[in-house]
């Protein structure tokens, strides 16, 4: 126990964040769960309107602060990030330790904020609401999210300069596997971008706290200056959510169409344009907040200049596919659901940001059903087929393959009777974050609910299956799919300094036509 | 029947001038995500089942640098040109959209929201709450205030949104083209019983309104009236009158036109600038005057006579004889 | 403050690399962390210039040109520092610092009168509910925002007086054939930060009345 607490090895502190950030994960899909069972039925009958609002806030509040932005770079990034680059950790070990407790710290205050009594400002802490009007604990959980986005800067760190310093000889720029070129863009945004929230976010505990006032229109202050920092970070911050999903993605497609990456240039390119396009377009959020005409159709374009270079990683990965052996496991079945699911995600996205659209659209359900398409149905398949794919790797282990591609389809099924319904009630005028509603849209609603029990399921399931795999599945052996990339090159689960002697690169990356064969399930067939 | 039949239609039937416009633009950019969602989904099943891992193909075959390279760019290229194509067509809308008639047939109404419920104020005084009367096929333009933190007007028949700051005077409009009675919504969260801050508006036949309007029991003043009375008693005249012109700017003729400030730029004189202008005169200083001889009156008026105010400087917006 | 190579480094020219490239990336966001603030007031000072003429002139700008210099002084005895650190000077080394460390915390001395004199005159941001304007933009406007940016830069500046004193502790215990720069260095490239940001703050709040 106490050596996993003050660890500084960069694979135990991913396995500590892992476990971390299940229990948040758990936690706001239990929440979420409450919303979906209380959205059944139009009127508010199982909770009152006022802990509804406390529902859904805690609810965005963790799965965005406490679970998605974390996700993949704490745990598959701190856990794959040296083992890509062939080195024994990252640069700096205490550092990374010490944005665990600072993390863990977060989330522990937003914890008590919400055993105190809860938060009602909606994840977007939009004032003066959350300034003046609400009388919940917003001082604690900006706190709370705060050290959150500390945790973050520090890892954003730790990642920029391991990848700058120490990869292992000979392993170029041109020659870094696509998920730590997507890591390396995330980081730049944590950097540049989480500062502006925190000081946001303190802004708001000072005014509420002291009772000076900054964005309080009463003493010259503008709730609108609010809305653009925090949509400046904001905004930004779902390229945080959605990057490194895109990384694992670009992994797993060429290991599982046995082929090189389509345009290894364009993909590693793209997350950096995606990166730094991401800055300028938070305006979309404030179309109708009154931000002028001619700001409105700046960020409008901007929004669709982003979208082209998502467009290529989707053209990518599909050329992958092309002329490949495409071989369907798990995190194959995980990764394809990403790409068609991010795609009509995205797609919703450019609905949201032609400006006559959003008139009508703007906080509707279907802005709600538009970001879980792309977060639940993108990012969170991204995250499971990840998991799934090093699984292998870090503990060991096989799963049970079969369970695997149950619980996939499962959850693929559960997630569009969850949310497709919800563009629909989002274009038919239903506004978000309502603990009621008129009758007209009952049946969406309870159609929504239903599809969110399957969802629960599974994400149960592989909770079970991946646990049991523990103990009773089969040795993985140090490569089971055959896959290229320094991390495979080592034993499984790695030892505490990654690699027995220091690793040398001397080819290009994902040469799949001459990789070894898979070793895992049947040995090469299907 | 009916409970299948309304769940599944889209969008909900139009009722605004402007309703029909956004609708064409919704439907084809659905159109397009569709048609981009289809092709990916059946391009991954084709690669799916054609190239599935078997004996006799194990091993993926690569690519052709060049033509990579090729499809790259042509794909970036005509994404590009997609995404143009949308983005022009929303903003061209949007401009449509957005662009607040004048004229002497429109009719003001005044909104202040409050959490959580909506009132309203007529241009002949007349007051009412979660219920907005209005004749069809007039444009009906909205002074949006807020009392207390963000709301937002929406009229899902109307395809109509704005955000309701406090401290911000916003305008928006809308010509509903049929009576009925459509649902006015709060879209943007505003606390407890956000979900409840709900009205009506019902839209009526011009005769049938004027009738309802002379129902009207409200003794109040009309409120360009009040206005005026209100502008006499704070002495504005003592300045704005128009012959005195070489002292302060003549009020008349100017909401909704373009007015040249000191700084050289050039701002609408919208509700917005007024407010402010009365406020704070020094924030836009009006070219060929002086900054620091309007006295501000910030916490001389309160919320309601500013709108008082406005509404009767935007009476004198079609005033004769005085342009300078 | 031995500088022993740790995991995961090779060498020392390697590892002290890595700090340094650390420290910029942690200084690229204290830059927009700060942007913040100066967005802030690049927002009120445009919808209330009003505001600045009228109470900017209570700064005392006299006071704010002492505190500059000491700042300015303490950049210069830091860049001492760093030299003397990696020339394993370890006499100067730690004269230097203390010269930083004092120059810094006269700043803060400075600072803290300066808050205490506009507390005792009632130039506070709190909202006074007993005056019969009532609130609108006016004096807790103006100090609101001065103690604001001033408060997040002194807090800057008591972080780095930590820093300073643990590396003075440090040099004080390491025999001076084992000093080596790169921590100095690191809290060189951060105290010179501060000092820029304080070259930001001051003509921005002191001076703002009369550069209009
Ligand atoms: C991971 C999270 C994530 C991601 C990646 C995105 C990606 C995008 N988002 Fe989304 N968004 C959110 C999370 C995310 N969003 C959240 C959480 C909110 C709500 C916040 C709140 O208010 O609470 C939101 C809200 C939001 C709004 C504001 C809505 C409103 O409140 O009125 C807008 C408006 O422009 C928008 C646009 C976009 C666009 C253009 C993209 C683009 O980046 C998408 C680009 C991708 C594609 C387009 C698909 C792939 C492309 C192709 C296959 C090419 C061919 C395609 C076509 C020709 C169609 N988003
Ligand atoms: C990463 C982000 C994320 C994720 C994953 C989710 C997941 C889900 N969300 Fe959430 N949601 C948001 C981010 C997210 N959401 C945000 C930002 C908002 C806006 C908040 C605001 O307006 O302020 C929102 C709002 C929101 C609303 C709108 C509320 C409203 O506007 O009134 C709804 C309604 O249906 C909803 C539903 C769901 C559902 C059904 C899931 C499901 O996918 C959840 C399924 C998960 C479970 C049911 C948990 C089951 C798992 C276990 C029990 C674990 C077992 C594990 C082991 C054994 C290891 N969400
Ligand atoms: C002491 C003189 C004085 C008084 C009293 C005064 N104003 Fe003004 N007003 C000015 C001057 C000078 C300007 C032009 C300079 C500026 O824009 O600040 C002006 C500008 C304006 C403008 C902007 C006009 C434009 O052309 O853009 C409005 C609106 C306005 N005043 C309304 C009012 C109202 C309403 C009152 C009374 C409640 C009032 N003023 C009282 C001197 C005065
Ligand atoms: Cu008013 Cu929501
Ligand atoms: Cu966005």
């Amino acid at each position: 126990m106490k050596s996993w607490l003050t660890t500084t090895d960069h694979k135990r502190i991913a396995l500590l964040y892992l476990g971390t950030m299940t229990l948040f994960f758990t936690l706001g899909g239990l929440l979420a769960t409450v919303i979906r069972v209380e959205l059944a039925t139009a009127a508010s009958d199982l909770v009152t309107a006022e802990t509804y609002n406390r529902l859904f806030t805690l609810h965005g509040v963790i799965m965005v602060f406490f679970f998605l932005i974390p996700s993949i770079p704490t745990f598959l990034g701190n856990y794959l990030l040296p083992l890509m680059l062939g080195a024994p950790d990252l640069a700096f070990p205490r550092l990374n330790l010490a944005s665990w407790y600072v993390f863990v710290a977060g989330g522990l205050l937003t914890l008590t904020a919400m055993i105190a009594g809860g938060l009602d400002t909606g994840w977007t802490f939009y004032t003066p609401y959350s300034t003046t009007f609400s009388d919940s604990h917003v001082v604690l959980a900006v706190l709370g999210v705060f050290l959150a986005g500390l945790s973050s800067v520090f890892t954003g760190i730790n990642f920029i300069v391991t990848t700058h310093r120490l990869r292992a000889p000979g392993l170029t720029w041109m020659r870094l596997p696509l998920f730590v070129w997507s890591l390396y863009a995330t980081s730049l945004i944590l950097v540049l971008a989480t500062p502006v929230l925190a000081m946001t976010l303190l802004l708001v505990a000072i005014e509420r706290g002291l009772q000076i006032g900054i964005f309080d229109p009463e003493v010259g202050g503008s709730p609108l200056l609010f809305q653009h920092f925090f949509w400046f970070y904001s905004h930004p911050a779902v390229y945080i959510m959605i990057l490194p999903g895109m990384g694992v993605i670009s992994e797993l497609i060429p290991c599982f169409s046995r082929n090189r990456p389509f345009g290894y240039e364009f993909v590693a390119a793209s997350s950096l344009a995606i990166a730094v396009f991401g800055f300028l377009v938070w305006g979309h959020h404030m179309f109708v907040a009154g931000q002028s005409y001619f700001a409105s159709v700046v960020f409008s374009f901007l929004s669709f200049a982003v979208a082209v270079p998502s467009g290529v990683k989707v053209f990518s990965w599909l050329g992958t596919m092309h002329r490949g052996s495409v071989w369907l496991t798990t995190p194959m079945i995980y990764a394809l659901g990403f790409v068609a699911l991010f795609t009509i995600g995205g797609g919703t996205g450019l609905a949201l940001a032609m400006l006559a659209v959003d008139v009508h659209l703007h906080d509707t359900y279907f802005v709600v059903a538009h970001f879980h398409t792309i977060m639940v149905g993108g990012m969170l398949m991204a995250y499971l087929g990840g998991l799934h794919f090093w699984w292998p790797k870090i503990s060991g282990r096989l799963y049970s393959e079969r369970w695997g591609r149950i619980a996939a389809y499962i959850l693929l099924i559960g997630f569009l009777l969850t949310f497709l319904p919800q563009f629909l009630l989002g274009t038919q005028g239903l506004p978000r974050r309502t603990a009621s509603y008129p009758p007209e849209y009952q049946f969406l609603q309870g159609l929504s609910s239903a599809g969110a029990t399957i969802l629960a399921v599974g994400y149960v399931l592989p909770g079970i299956y991946l646990l049991a795999s523990l103990v009773r599945g089969r040795p993985a052996g140090d490569n089971p799919w055959g896959a290229t990339g320094l991390e495979w090159q080592t034993t499984s689960p790695p030892p505490p300094h990654n690699f027995a002697a220091p690793p040398v690169v001397t080819d290009d990356p994902y040469d799949y036509p001459r990789a070894p064969q898979p070793t895992a399930i049947g040995a090469g067939h299907v | 029947m009916t409970l299948l039949a309304m769940p599944f239609e889209v969008l909900p039937a139009a009722a605004s001038a402007t309703s029909g416009a956004v609708d064409l633009v919704v439907f084809l950019v659905f159109a397009v995500i569709g048609l981009v969602s289809l092709g990916v989904l059946l391009a991954m099943v084709v690669l799916v089942v054609r190239n599935r891992r078997r004996p006799g193909n194990l091993t993926g075959r690569g690519h052709d640098p060049a033509t990579i390279w090729k499809t790259e760019l042509g794909w970036c290229a005509l994404t590009a040109v997609v995404f143009l194509c949308l983005f022009t067509l929303g903003a061209v809308t949007f401009d449509r959209i957005e662009r607040v008639p004048t004229g002497p047939d429109v009719l003001d109404v005044a909104v202040t929201a409050k959490r959580w419920m909506w009132s309203f104020q007529h241009p002949s005084g007349r007051r009412e709450l979660s219920q907005l009367h209005v004749p069809a096929g007039r444009v009906v333009r909205l002074h949006l205030s807020s009392e207390d933190v963000i709301h937002s007007f929406y009229v899902p028949a109307f395809r109509l949104k704005q955000d309701v700051v406090p401290g911000w005077l916003r305008t928006a409009w809308f010509r509903a083209t049929a009576p009925g009675t459509y649902a006015l919504a709060c879209a943007e969260y505003c606390g407890t019983e956000h979900a409840l801050m709900r009205a009506d508006v019902v839209v009526m036949e011009p005769h049938v309104y004027d009738h309802w309007l002379a129902q009207g029991d409200d003794p109040r003043p009309p409120l360009a009236a009040a206005g005026r009375a209100l502008f006499q008693k704070l002495d504005c005249g003592a300045c704005h009158e128009t012959r005195l012109r070489r002292r302060a700017p003549p009020l008349e003729g100017l909401y909704g036109r373009p007015v040249t400030l000191r700084d050289g730029s050039s701002v609408l004189a919208d509700d917005d600038y007024l407010r402010r202008s009365i406020l704070r005169p020094d924030a836009d200083i009006v070219a060929d005057y002086q900054g620091g001889v309007m006295p501000t009156y910030a916490g001389l008026v309160d919320d309601d006579e500013l709108l008082l105010l406005v509404a009767y400087i935007r009476s004198l917006a079609d005033a004769e004889g005085v342009s300078p | 403050m031995s500088e022993a190579v740790r995991e995961p480094f090779a060498d020392l020219p390697h590892q002290r690399d890595a700090v340094a490239l650390g420290m910029w990336a942690f200084l690229g966001q204290e830059v927009l962390f700060f942007g913040v603030l100066f967005v802030f007031y690049t927002s009120l000072r445009l919808r209330h210039p009003d505001l600045f003429a009228a109470f900017a002139p209570r700064l005392d700008w006299r006071l704010a040109t002492a505190m500059t210099v000491a700042l300015l002084l303490s950049s210069f005895t830091m860049a001492l520092a760093v030299r003397f650190a990696f020339t394993r000077a370890r006499v100067k080394l730690l004269l230097s610092l203390l010269a930083t460390l004092a120059l810094g915390a006269a700043f803060l001395a400075m600072k803290g009168w300066e808050y205490a004199h506009h507390f005792a005159r009632g130039e506070t941001p709190f909202v006074d509910l007993a005056d019969e304007l009532g609130p609108g933009p006016g004096l807790p406007t103006f100090f609101g925002l001065y103690f604001v940016l001033t408060g997040f830069h002194a807090l800057h500046v008591l972080g780095g007086l930590v820093a300073l004193a643990w590396l003075g502790f440090a040099a004080w215990r390491t025999p001076a054939m084992d000093l080596r720069g790169s921590p100095v260095m690191a809290v060189g490239l951060y105290w010179h930060f501060v000092d820029i940001v304080w070259l930001f703050l001051f003509p921005a709040l002191y001076l703002a009345a009369r550069l209009t």
